[in-house]
């Protein structure tokens, strides 16, 4: 599908962080069509360097879409994506064949993602810049083996993936997009599949790194636990679109979306026992049964007869936050 | 190994009881003859479960909690130790009618339904196997889709066609059509979303109110088994290293493993700051390794003791145990 | 390693031994090989004699065990037409054969792997289409019709090939095109699926995540998992080349063991039949062991489990 027939809802003027220097990587206005529909919609998203920005939401909502559309890699049922990409000043459309440079990305199953043929060792040394040259190849691989926390680089250069737990896995995973020396890294839930200890432990070293490299981190997760933990500014997904963007403090103090409120409210947490968890009544409506109005209105408390028609758009309210609600909190 | 008088509570004899349960794993073939080591999965695990009340099992992968689990559900037999239901030991055959009263849901409802047959179908077969005419049938099937909170139509359908969520109550629907008085629950929850996770929670915790269910729960997340557990048994290695109730065990845990997963939490909120990472060694599944405690390699307070003596699971309150030679001064 | 080679071996010593056994009976039990050998209206004396002298008087099991013995000291029996030692006749045949196999394999993975790649990458376009159509009439077609098809189009009416025979190069073109079409049209339907299933690997997004150029992708990570059930499907494809083998040496008149195999059959030619038969369980298991071997050259996942490098 040619992405100029891509049908877009009215463009908005998102949230636009009030502080600190120009974003690294801003998008604007992404859109993923698959052959129901547009799985992704007017996503804006702008990341800076030094910090975490959370795109938290449930299966289906299109944020690990969101995140392969940026890097160029959407999966063959994908039919079109159109946007515009800005990076480092640089601005453009949105890749449609690998990514552009600068930007590397954590996948959600670490050992998936790595060729079970080719030695961990192998794998880094690919994604090293091409500039790098060939003598130093290998001894780099090794470093970045050690600087993952990982002992014995040399002789793990030569592992394979399945010699190795789930958790090393992901740090080698971690050893190949940094080898790309990226500004941006985008991670895809790189911690679902772990336990919470080895979590702990992946989250602490990407945490390590940002500080010492001011790497840009935009980290997908549905865990609102590791949001709290990590995220800096936390984008709400819903069906394809941004609900609410804003600080992670004010998403957690004061969410605005009833359905922000909802993920908020019905995380378990180890500090409080209460008779009942919240919960949102409803399901996720499928991407061909998507409702005209607000996406959530059928789930929602508060909505209304305008959420049943009009779709809400992302809207700036106060001054550090964006909602796209008519009745927000 | 100790046991009966530290998980014994006040009120009368437990409903289940698992006693010194092992299970070792055949290891693989190696050339024609050779066999290595087995696995000790499970090493002497011993735990009471009394009439209406939920124990949460937590531990990381390969810890042996599913193991247990399959133990106790008897679907696997123990290499040695006993599970026995009102002082009934399980046995292999099982009487049927014995076998009813522990049913199970596992985590993975795709896997656990078959995709080509209807769902009504599947909820129904336990009760035409135990001999139930179709009206009974028909009227515990309509009563138990109003206790797990599912539309008739979906009887009709085929797992395939429904969502995770859905699925998960129809495993439990099926779970509890024979009226069973023990649930295994196996990560029932952690392949859901959070908002439909905490409904299936949420209906975990209803049915055991109506219904006096007792429940082993299963999770690596004990966030989740906060919600529903009244007590708690934490497994490592294949044994439990400390076990009570939920709150004194995540308020003050007394072995350093639990306070390990406890601090490997994310926080409730943003902005408070979780206790680094502990060492960065992976852990281990094999029960049966060497002399000294199985978490000395990872632990932050190990002392020389810890290297040569396994410490036993030892009663430090009424109720609370802990496995650490230093338990008492963590 | 050792404990790895020893046991294959005597897992093959036992198939090929077991197919022997399996020829020996059935041959014995298909008919009296004297009344085919000999001319119709030999005296029952003569009839007699030649039985006597090839031990077919006596009872079964114990010529069973003889030829057991004897196979043991290497001996294969003498074939019963000219009396020369059986394995010496099969062998003389075997050359002939090893090249029509070897220029059909050879033939099969020059066609079949780039066409199935091709498609592959091509997924669901045109290109896709008629390259697989192309692919459905390659091995749909009998061998022994294509084999007359081709003698009919380049021997009778273009008269640029030899209709039979064996020698030269031209000698060689129809044989291999006939056994070499239906492997390669297999092959490329095989790959296409196979390298199809490694494109849609977690993997091979990460790898193009890597900004690798699409043709290292291909050849680094694509194509050696892909590899993998393709070279099972060679061992059994290799298997399968033989008995195609026999159909069209025979059509072409090429001197090899398929040709032979018919003609001693049709003989009871005992001795060279049973060793035959040996020949091609030989092969087979010879096919499954490099197979095997393959594998663990490639999958580091396979040499762990399968013994030959332990820990």
């Amino acid at each position: 599908m040619p992405v100029a027939e891509l049908a877009f809802a009215p463009g908005i003027d998102a949230y636009e962080p009030s502080h600190r220097g120009e974003p690294i990587l801003e998008v604007r206005n992404l859109a993923v069509a698959v052959d129901d529909g547009l799985a992704v919609e007017n996503v804006d998203l702008s990341l800076e360097a030094g910090r975490t920005h959370c795109l938290v939401g449930e299966s289906g909502c299109g944020k690990s879409l969101t995140c392969l559309a940026l890097m160029g890699l959407l999966p063959p049922g994908a039919r079109g994506v159109s946007g515009n990409l800005r990076m480092k000043g640089r601005s453009g459309a949105i890749p449609e064949k690998g990514p552009p440079e600068g930007l590397a990305m954590i996948y959600q199953d670490a050992t998936a993602s790595l060729d079970p043929l080719m030695t961990v060792g192998r794998q880094i040394v690919e994604a090293l810049p091409a500039d790098v040259p060939r003598r130093a190849r290998r001894a780099e691989a090794e470093d970045l083996i050690a600087q993952v926390g990982i002992p014995h680089a040399r002789a793990r250069f030569e592992s394979y993936p399945h010699e190795l737990s789930g958790g090393m896995n992901q740090r080698i995973a971690i050893a190949i997009a940094l080898a790309a020396r990226p500004s941006v890294l985008l991670a895809d839930e790189p911690t679902t599949a772990l336990d919470v200890t080895v979590q702990a432990r992946i989250l602490d070293l990407m945490l390590e790194f940002q500080q010492s490299t001011g790497l840009a981190i935009l980290f997908v997760t549905h865990d609102l636990g590791v949001v709290a933990q990590i995220a800096h500014d936390v984008s709400v997904m819903y069906c394809g679109e941004i609900v609410e963007s804003g600080p992670v403090t004010d998403l957690f103090a004061a969410p605005r979306h009833p359905y922000s409120r909802g993920l908020v409210e019905c995380l378990p947490r180890l500090s409080r026992q209460t008779e009942r968890l919240e919960s949102i009544a409803g399901i996720v409506p499928p991407l061909q049964a998507r409702p005209t109005g607000c996406r959530f209105a059928s789930r929602c408390t508060r909505a209304d007869d305008l959420c049943s028609t009009q779709r809400p758009c992302l809207e700036r309210r106060g001054n550090t936050g964006a909602v796209a609600c008519f009745n927000p909190l | 190994m100790l046991q009966s008088p530290l998980n014994r509570r006040p009120g009368g004899l437990p409903l289940l009881h698992a006693e010194n349960l092992t299970r070792i794993y055949p290891p693989p073939r190696r050339g024609l003859l050779r066999r290595g080591v087995g696995v000790h999965a499970v090493a002497g695990v011993s735990f009471e479960i009394h009439a209406g009340e939920a124990l949460g099992l937590v531990g990381e992968s390969g810890s042996g909690k599913t193991t247990i689990g399959r133990m106790v559900s008897a679907t696997l037999l123990p290499t040695s130790g006993t599970v026995s239901l009102d002082g009934a030991t399980f046995t292999n055959p099982m009487p049927l009618r014995r076998r009813a009263r522990v049913q199970a849901v596992f985590q993975d409802s795709l896997g656990a339904l078959n995709p080509r047959i209807r769902i009504g179908r599947q909820i129904e077969e336990p009760m035409i196997i135990h001999g139930f005419d179709r009206d009974a049938r028909a009227g515990r099937i309509a009563s138990l889709m109003a206790d797990v909170g599912l539309p008739h139509s979906i009887l009709a359908r085929f797992p395939g066609e429904v969502s995770g969520g859905q699925r998960q109550r129809v495993l439990i629907a099926r779970a509890l059509v024979l009226k069973p008085e023990v649930l295994v629950c196996d990560e029932p929850v952690s392949a859901l979303d959070v908002s439909v996770q905490a409904q299936v929670i949420n209906l975990l915790a209803e049915l055991r109110s109506q219904h006096r269910l007792t429940i082993l729960f299963i999770s690596h997340d004990l966030r989740v088994v906060r919600h529903l557990c009244d007590r708690v048994a934490v497994l490592y290695c294949g044994r439990i290293v400390e076990i009570g109730p939920i709150a004194s065990v995540i308020d003050t845990p007394s072995h350093p493993y639990t306070r390990a997963l406890i601090d490997a939490l994310p926080p409730d909120q943003p902005g408070q700051r979780r206790v680094p990472s502990g060492r960065s060694s992976d852990a281990g599944t094999d029960a049966s390794t060497g002399a000294g405690c199985a978490f000395a390699s990872r632990c932050l307070q190990v002392e020389k003791l810890c290297l040569e003596s396994a410490p036993a699971l030892r009663p430090l309150r009424p109720g609370h145990a802990s496995a650490c030679h230093f338990a008492g001064t963590l | 390693m050792l404990r790895f080679v020893v046991f294959r071996l005597a897992r093959a010593l036992i198939t090929i031994v077991g197919c022997a056994t399996l020829a020996f009976f059935v041959l014995r039990m298909a008919g009296d090989p004297i009344i085919a050998l000999l001319p119709a209206d030999a005296p029952p004396e003569v009839m007699e004699r030649y039985r006597t002298l090839w031990g077919l008087d006596r009872p079964l099991y114990e010529q069973y065990v003889r030829y057991l013995i004897s196979l043991a000291q290497g001996d294969f029996g003498q074939s019963l037409v000219d009396g020369r030692d059986a394995l010496g006749v099969v062998l003389e045949r075997a050359g002939a054969t090893l090249i029509l196999g070897g220029v059909v394999i050879a033939l099969a993975l020059l066609i079949g792997v780039p066409a199935g790649t091709f498609a592959a990458l091509r997924r669901g376009t045109p290109a896709d289409h008629a390259t697989m159509t192309v692919a459905i009439f390659g091995y749909a077609m009998p061998n022994f019709f294509l084999g007359l098809l081709l003698i009919l189009l380049f021997s009778m009416q273009l008269r640029l090939l030899p209709s039979s025979g064996y020698g030269s190069a031209a000698h060689l073109v129809m044989p291999a095109l006939t056994l070499g079409t239906a492997m390669a049209a297999k092959l490329a339907r095989f790959v296409r699926t196979s390298v199809l299933d490694v494109l849609g690997q977690p993997f091979v997004r990460a790898a193009r995540g890597k900004r690798l150029p699409e043709l290292a992708v291909i050849l680094r990570h694509v194509f050696p998992n892909a590899a993998i059930p393709v070279i099972t499907f060679l061992g059994f494809e290799i298997g399968l080349l033989i008995g195609g083998a026999v159909v069209t040496e025979n059509v072409f008149g090429w001197p090899g063991i398929g040709n032979l195999l018919v003609l001693s059959v049709a003989r009871r030619d005992l001795a060279v039949v049973q060793t035959i038969v040996m020949a091609i369980a030989a092969t087979m298991v010879l096919a499954n062991l490099v197979v095997d071997l393959a594998y663990g050259w490639i999958d580091p996942r396979v040499r762990l489990a399968g013994g030959p490098r332990e820990g």
